[in-house]
């Protein structure tokens, strides 16, 4: 759960889930985007790209006070651990390319709003740039104004043959409505109870799905993949490798064009991610990390975000905050001290046991108030039904064992992950780099021989290929005098690096030095 | 006319998707440092520890 917004562009009431900026409704279809929209719409855009680069560093400040704290590390042997490991050292170097990017991005957007802007010709007043923002109050008095009874949302459980009650707190102010869902059985295990901020008061919140499971066009509707939702839960329950590839493979056929680009993009990432020694679990949370929030998002990580701590829950969702209770098994997170933690696949709406409705109008500014209140309506909960949670310490010691248990699993899993994936990929480059002529069979053979891996070493023997060649044209230079651009910059034809796509930039550096060279004996 | 406004929104959505995807590495590559440096941490304190109870 990432980001916050001070200012929503419009956006759809109806079939978009966690939908923060809508990139095309139905509203400005109608109507068009008028000049002060766009002016404050790109404003917008550049706040939410600036907060990303703080964002950064002090998430990652947040991170490491958490798990320091946690080892009682004395502040010494951090200090020395972070000079000899240069830890501010690596950090400073992500955090000046995420300055970078945030300023070619703002010059971006900056040049898009600053063109000579269109004239409007719509009917409303255009000094109201909060159209959208104005309907959605007035659709949110319309929720209000309904007896209590007979609230949107029960009408919307009802349909979907879920019982709910209201509950009235008085003077409770934003947080004075609460909907209890009735359980159609009672756990007979214990459950963990976490929150989700929801921004859509319709049948969606019965319908929370992962990334995984979403698509969403180029007109910006989402769509639900259903058919995919098997190999999601095999691959949110056992999280190898192969299931991964049994995933991608299915919703390869179902994806828009630019979506399959983007999970093909997201495959590589996660297969280096192995390749460099994380588990599949972890490479797949790292996936869930890489969606921010602010934009309409489909992907391929397999969770859903919620949090332990309502409150950090509440500020993601204007409209309201639900109570889930489920199993550990059904989640997934790195540590039993974080608040953050992943819902496994599509949330199964058994496990949702209330929803904190909140009144925008009674927006409290005071957060210590607002958090107040937030405790209020989750203590009526707590009173109105009965769940079988577990008490504070027994459920750290059960999510530290779980924890431990999974990552236990992932050692083992890691081996069999990573063999496949490297017999994959090694094949890929053999057949990607036809001229080099190796044989899978004599370079695994030699790799044993070797101490090294198959992939590793057909890398490696690609790469001398290439840099006999490139230094056989004659121009007296070395492979260190080259560079090539990659996603973070230029880098060197360093072999201590080597990776697939420095393997094409050499070989198109290679073909290209010699045609030169022929075309200078000419 | 409108569309012309229409396009350029447009146009900033899929930059915000592009930088959206850019610094979704960049956070990727920080979760991996401090994923190693929490392990360097371990190991020094636990080597700590190991030396506190020699002396002990």
């Amino acid at each position: 759960m990432k980001s916050s917004e001070s200012f929503t562009p419009s956006q759809t009431e109806t079939e978009n889930i966690e939908k923060e900026i809508a990139p095309k409704s139905p509203e400005l279809e109608i109507a068009g985007v008028d000049n002060e929209y766009l002016k404050h719409y790109g404003s917008w855009a550049e706040l939410l790209v600036e907060q990303g680069a703080v964002e950064i560093l002090s998430d990652s400040e947040k991170k490491i006070e958490l798990t320091t704290q946690s080892m009682n590390v004395s502040s010494e042997t951090l200090e020395a651990a972070k000079r000899e490991f240069g830890f501010d050292e690596q950090l400073q170097e992500v955090q000046t390319e995420a300055s970078q990017l945030v300023n070619t991005t703002k010059a971006d957007i900056e040049a898009v709003t600053q063109e000579p802007q269109q004239k409007t010709n719509l009917s409303y007043d255009a000094d109201k740039t909060d159209l959208v923002d104005d309907q959605d109050h007035k659709k949110s008095e319309n929720i209000e104004n309904k007896p209590a009874s007979k609230h949107k949302l029960v009408e919307v459980f009802e349909k979907a043959g879920v019982e709910s009650r209201m509950i009235k707190i008085e003077n409770n102010g934003e947080f004075s409505e609460v909907i209890i869902l009735n359980k159609k059985e009672v756990s007979t295990e214990k459950l963990v109870r976490i929150y989700r901020g929801i921004n859509h008061l319709d049948d969606t919140v019965l319908k929370q799905t992962p990334y995984a499971m979403r698509s969403i066009d180029e007109s910006g509707n989402l769509r639900i993949l259903e058919n995919v939702r098997q190999e999601v839960d095999a691959l949110v329950n056992n999280p190898t490798y192969e299931n991964l590839l049994t995933y991608v493979e299915k919703v390869r056929a179902i994806l828009m064009p630019k979506e399959v680009q983007q999970l093909d993009e997201d495959l590589f990432d996660i297969e280096n991610g192995i390749l460099d020694g994380y588990s599949t679990r972890k490479v797949l949370s790292f996936e869930q990390v890489k969606h921010n929030g602010g934009v309409a998002d489909s992907g391929i990580a397999p969770y859903i975000s919620a949090s332990f701590d309502p409150r950090e829950a509440a500020d993601y969702g204007k409209e309201g905050l639900m109570v889930i209770d489920v199993p550990l098994s059904e989640i997934e997170e790195d540590r039993a001290d974080a608040s953050e933690v992943n819902i496994k696949g599509a949330l199964d709406k058994k496990y949702i046991t209330a929803i904190l409705l909140r009144k925008r109008r009674e927006a409290e500014d005071d957060k210590e108030k607002r958090n107040q209140q937030i405790q209020q309506a989750l203590q009526k909960v707590h009173e109105s039904i009965d769940v079988p949670l577990y008490n504070e310490a027994v459920m750290h010691s059960e999510r530290e064992k779980k924890i431990a248990e999974d990552a236990e699993l992932d050692k083992k899993q890691w081996e069999k992950d990573v063999t496949m994936l490297r017999q994959k990929r090694t094949e890929r480059i053999i057949k990607e780099f036809p001229e080099a002529n190796i044989d899978f069979q004599a370079a695994q053979q030699e790799s044993v021989e070797q101490n090294t891996d198959v992939y590793t070493k057909v890398q490696n023997d690609i790469f001398d290929q290439y840099k006999t060649r490139l230094e056989k044209t004659g121009r007296n230079r070395k492979i260190d005098d080259y560079e090539f651009e990659s996603r973070y910059g230029w880098k060197k034809f360093d072999s201590e690096k080597i990776n697939d796509i420095m393997l094409v930039k050499l070989h198109e550096l290679v073909l290209r030095l010699e045609q030169r060279g022929k075309e200078r004996n000419k | 006319m409108i569309n012309g406004n229409s396009q350029k929104k447009k146009t900033i959505d899929d930059i915000l998707t592009k930088y959206n995807a850019r610094m979704a590495a960049l956070r990727q590559k920080r979760d991996k440092i401090i994923s190693v440096f929490l392990e360097v941490l371990k190991e020094k304190q636990l080597d700590s520890i190991r030396q506190l109870l020699k002396r002990l």
